[in-house]
């Protein structure tokens, strides 16, 4: 190839476009030359979305004219709608492409409708024997569905489920004998999605979630989820939480809902908290034993935007056994830019009373409302 | 201070700071003190040195860049933006920019090699292969048929993922 640049240059030049954002132009760059080509479809080809069945088809299509796609692609969406997404689309998914995408690692279900449970798909699902990581967002399905086709997964170690929505009647009924699932969790997302308890309730006490190190969930007073509801249903591996707390009412009269010390290996916990009483974040922190926590990251709401008290309501109620927390992280958001100076300046004592010990306090003030 | 004597014979003399963002040179000068003979620089001539060290110069006092695993695509990497100067000063021809980036690479100052392999990425948008072919001085080494099937298979590709 005569070229003014070496081929290496090349490769850093290629490797500046997005696949997502600069896909028209990684497509030109493949159609220049055999060198390129090379270079530029393990870029191109990472990522495949298969929109409803007939791209599935499409997608077949242009396997067996150019099969060597199939090994560089790592992520597959399959994502559903109102037309496609029904459990035929899956079972299709499940039953073609395992063998012509062999190096997949990644799968993401998106918009599916899967209204009763089809033992073909869970079969099939073996065969994605390298997927370590599943998402599943926006799906429709029963639970017990949902989970015996997650835990036919072989290799799945992250799972993240988010929006997820169930249906009103049961019919999880053709879901028969006990799932075993062979793969072992590491990292558990569960957010903003219908009957988690019911879920929680399915892999409590299962191998498959007791090496779960990561969780990401949310709590709520509205379906009387709370936090120890949780982290029961993990095992004592799990040492990185990140919990969404939505609180709109007291809760001063269960205070043992909101107890952390379920887990008492956990080491990095993150708590966002929505609120509207004060008190929630004091109860929470103070009654914290947690001897292996090295760092806290608090995240409040701006519904007080006025005052600090829930930055000194923080630093306050930390037990004497936190006195060893190396590292505070506090983020408050805010609707009013113009009090910010005020209020970083009035933290200011409290934060190099904090640090005086050898710790770590920060405290960043972002304006703008806190998003799970 | 640091000399150098560049291809078409010119001598170049930087502070030390400046010069050591160039990983060749601070190699050459083993991390001492002043250099008393000129390092040569047979690769890079005198136009191209002193883009060099205009950029230097420039980021003189940026902190050391954190360390991102190889073929870690731009945008994607913690590394220094590119700020307005930056977009200024690498908006030049695209003999000189290749030249530079060639520099760069010579003279092992990553950043500077990010930034043209960045310019030169902006510069392929919106062109078409034959286009890019030409930017680059390629001949197409595809045949007819290959290239009808890239044609069919980037437009299958293309439906896919729209």
């Amino acid at each position: 190839m005569a070229s003014f640049l070496p081929q290496e240059i090349v490769d850093a030049v290629l490797i500046c476009l997005d696949p997502d954002k600069d896909r028209p132009a990684l497509q030109s760059c493949a159609m220049v030359c055999r060198e390129w080509n090379s270079v530029v479809r393990p870029h191109l080809f990472r990522e495949i979305t298969v929109n409803g069945e007939d791209d599935v088809y499409s997608l077949l299509d242009l396997l067996e004219d150019a099969p060597g796609i199939g090994l560089v692609v790592q992520d597959l969406i399959v994502k559903g709608g109102t037309v496609y997404g029904g459990p035929f689309f899956l079972e299709l998914v499940a039953e073609s492409l395992p063998s012509v995408l062999p190096n997949l690692t990644s799968l993401t279900w998106s918009w599916l409708t899967l209204t009763h449970y089809s033992p073909p798909i869970s079969t099939h699902l073996l065969n994605f024997n390298k997927v370590t990581h599943l998402r599943v967002r926006w799906c429709t399905c029963p639970v017990q569905t949902l989970w015996a086709y997650i835990s036919a997964l072989p290799s799945l170690q992250e799972l993240s489920i988010s929006d997820h929505q169930s249906f009103r009647k049961r019919s999880d009924d053709r879901v028969t004998g006990e799932i075993s699932p062979t793969s072992r969790l590491t990292a558990l997302v569960l957010i903003r999605s219908q009957r988690i308890r019911t879920f929680l309730e399915l892999v409590t006490g299962s191998p498959w979630v007791q090496s779960i190190q990561s969780l990401t969930t949310i709590a709520h007073d509205w379906t009387s989820l709370w936090v120890s509801d949780i982290l029961l249903a993990i095992g004592p591996s799990l040492i990185h939480l990140d919990l969404i707390l939505r609180v709109y009412y007291s809760i001063q009269a269960h205070p043992d809902r909101l107890d952390l010390n379920a887990n008492t290996n956990l080491r990095d916990l993150t708590l966002r908290v929505f609120a509207i009483d004060d008190n929630l974040i004091h109860t929470i922190i103070s009654r914290l034993t947690l001897e292996h926590l090295r760092s806290l990251h608090i995240h409040i709401d701006h519904f007080h935007e006025s005052h600090l008290d829930p930055f000194r309501g923080v630093l306050n109620s930390l037990p004497g056994r936190q006195a060893r927390l190396p590292s505070l992280r506090i983020v408050k958001f805010f609707a009013n830019p113009e009090c910010y100076d005020e209020m970083l300046l009035s933290l200011q004592q409290d934060m190099d009373e904090f640090n005086a010990g050898g710790r770590s306090l920060t405290v960043a003030l972002v304006p703008g409302l806190q998003t799970s | 201070m640091v000399t150098v004597v560049v291809s078409d014979g010119v001598t170049f003399t930087m502070e030390q700071d400046v010069a050591f963002q160039c990983g060749l040179i601070a190699d050459f000068a083993g991390g001492g003190g002043d250099q008393e003979e000129p390092i040569p620089i047979q690769a890079v001539n005198s136009t191209v040195m002193r883009k060099v060290i205009e950029y230097c110069e420039h980021h003189r006092n940026d902190p050391p860049q954190p360390e991102v695993p190889e073929g870690t695509p731009l945008e994607r990497k913690d590394r220094r933006g590119r700020d307005a100067w930056d977009k200024q000063f690498i908006q030049v021809e695209q003999e000189l920019l290749f030249e530079i980036i060639l520099a760069a690479n010579y003279l092992n100052i990553k950043p500077l090699l990010d930034l043209g392999c960045s310019q030169v990425a902006e510069m392929m948008k919106g062109k078409t292969p034959a286009e890019i072919q030409q930017m680059f001085n390629i001949v197409n080494g595809f045949t007819a048929d290959e290239e009808a099937q890239n044609g069919e298979g980037e437009e299958k590709a293309r439906n896919l993922n729209s």
